[in-house]
């Protein structure tokens, strides 16, 4: 018999299939319907250190082989953010991963610590968005040094295992996934969205998205993502979550197989709907059963010459 | 997920002073309680049910806020973006009696299903409240059709003055229904989704919350304690299923934070 429970940086999962961070993640409701539907964990929508409405409708667009969302780091004052965590921690049995930014890189070592107060089993350091870049700069995601800075911050302040989630829109991952492991991460979610991408409307000629640009999900993306976890895998030692356009439990194994301990779901909720994570676990399942596999540390980084 | 087809308003009708309906060059394969994503560029994308099918949609909208002002603006010939249908809770047709509650401009999203109830030769009883007798709409062509049609205005311009929970709870009183619909403000649906609980008849709901995708993905609109996600579980849902629940508590903003209604 062959089993899929999985670990991530100590903490233990029942499957490993995860709802990634924005996705229904607004709510401790939501958070507890995914969990129940399935979900080995769940990720919050991304807290913020102060109130913020993100970016006016439109903020998703359809394109083919995903979608372009530009929601742009919405969330309630930090106050409310924590007792919603809080609620959540209260209602979901799965592990609960607090995602979270800041503006600056003090700001995500501030943000950081009063989260890890509500002790979540895991942090996520969201430093990839790349929806924000008209009030945030930059993301921090783009350079080794200070991916490596903030990683160094949120490390010296908080002891809930951290993950930092990084973005796939840079020359050369590799190198900034051994920088934030060199500062103490102890796992990495990768990727992103990809682009940002635009979609034009030719009739009216105006940009679909307010913000013009979104982050690109969706099934398009996976040769990408897998390319990303494939080439982080080779350089550290933490455990990665692998994301981006997983659809079923075939595009799972791949990125398990790139080097992926555990996979990111979000984008396919639209076209599969909540019970994505159960099927997803069925098609693991009957996959190992047939090409004989018993464990998921079997599929783990396969694909890599040893 | 589509990206928004443009469409050509073919007429915008007035209803009363502060409700328009938009007629679309376009032909939508939807049920009754669905909704479209309707997005004016510039300005934003909102979720509106549909107020007419079969034919051309219709969109009936009132101006609440900066969006449907804009709207206003717009004139026959014009463009708006439109996606979907969304929406797998709809108002779905079941029993003989059947009583359609509406509140203002609830009556909009209530009036592709008044089409469905008449088509299957069904008798219906539709209680209509508004603020005053301006505010008013469609009661011709609602009375036309020989459904008993019952008027309350708060003002008690026209019809009985109070509350249509008030009408509904007489008709609940001396009728048997099987099967109440309801569209409105939250509070008023939220007395007639509990007088139909009590009285244990079925009653279906369509609920507003604030949207970003539309699709069932942001989690923007979930409903608490159960997290149904008001665009794809919704925006119908059973009386039953709201017991309990934020409806007619509290709401969502943008932010995601929590404000009372």
């Amino acid at each position: 018999m062959n089993s899929i429970v999985s670990s991530l940086a100590g903490v233990r999962l029942m499957n490993p299939t995860i709802l990634s961070s924005g996705i229904l993640g607004v709510s401790a409701a939501s958070l507890q319907r995914i969990a129940k539907s399935g979900a080995g964990a769940v990720t919050t929508k991304s807290i913020g250190p102060a109130k913020r409405e993100g970016h006016p409708t439109p903020v998703v667009v359809g394109v083919t082989g995903g979608i372009l969302n530009a929601v742009g780091l919405s969330c309630p004052p930090l106050e409310e953010s924590l007792s919603e965590l809080k609620k959540t921690l209260k209602a979901v049995k799965s592990p609960v991963i607090a995602s979270f930014y800041g503006r600056t890189i003090e700001e995500f070592g501030d943000v950081a610590e009063r989260v890890s107060e509500i002790k979540p089993d895991l942090l996520e350091a969201n430093i990839s968005c790349p929806n924000a870049e008209n009030e945030l700069g930059k993301p921090f995601a783009i350079d080794p040094e200070s991916a490596e800075k903030v990683t160094q911050e949120i490390k010296d302040r908080v002891r809930i295992p951290l993950i930092m989630k990084l973005s796939p829109n840079v020359a050369d991952i590799a190198s900034i996934a051994a920088s934030v492991e060199s500062a103490g991460a102890d796992a990495i979610s990768a990727v992103n969205t990809v682009g940002p991408g635009m979609v034009i409307n030719i009739e009216t000629a105006k940009p679909v998205l307010s913000n013009r640009f979104g982050g690109m999900s969706g099934p398009a993306i996976k040769p990408i993502a897998v390319r990303c976890v494939y080439q982080i895998y080779e350089v550290v030692e933490i455990p990665i979550i692998g994301i981006g356009g997983i659809q079923n439990g075939r595009d799972a194994i791949e990125m398990m197989m790139a080097g992926a301990n555990v996979v990111g779901i979000g984008t396919a909720v639209i076209e599969k709907d909540i019970n994505i994570f159960s099927n997803v676990c069925n098609e693991i399942i009957q996959f190992m059963d047939e090409w004989g596999y018993t464990q998921l540390d079997e599929l783990i980084g396969k694909s890599h010459l040893k | 997920m589509d990206a928004p087809e443009i469409v050509e308003i073919n007429e915008v009708r007035d209803e009363t002073p502060t409700v328009k309906t938009f007629i679309l060059d376009k032909k939508i394969k939807a049920e009754p309680g669905q909704f479209a994503m309707l997005w004016m560029p510039d300005v934003a994308e909102k979720p509106f049910s549909f107020s007419r099918l079969g034919g051309n949609i219709e969109f009936t909208l009132r101006a609440v806020g900066s969006f449907t002002q804009k709207l206003f603006n717009l004139k026959k010939g014009k463009v708006l973006g439109v996606r979907g249908p969304y929406g797998g809770g709809y108002f779905r047709i079941a029993g003989e009696r059947i009583c359609v509650v509406a509140g203002g401009v609830g009556l909009a999203p209530l009036m592709p299903l008044i089409d469905r109830i008449i088509e299957e030769n069904k008798k219906v009883d539709i209680l209509f409240g508004a603020a005053t007798e301006k505010e008013l709409f469609w009661l011709s062509e609602l009375k036309s059709k020989k459904n008993n049609v019952l008027i309350a205005t708060d003002d008690g311009t026209c019809g009985k003055k109070g509350s249509v929970c008030d009408i509904l709870r007489d008709q609940v009183a001396e009728k048997k229904f099987d099967q109440i619909y309801t569209c409105g403000p939250e509070l008023m649906m939220k007395k007639v989704a509990d007088l139909a609980v009590r009285e244990k008849i079925p009653c279906q709901v369509s609920l507003e919350r604030y949207m970003k995708c539309g699709v069932g993905i942001c989690g923007q609109c979930c409903i608490d304690p159960a997290g149904l996600r008001v665009c794809k579980d919704g925006p119908v849902f059973s009386a039953k299923e709201l017991q309990n629940t934020e409806f007619g508590k509290y709401r969502r903003d943008a932010s995601g934070s929590r404000c009372s209604l």
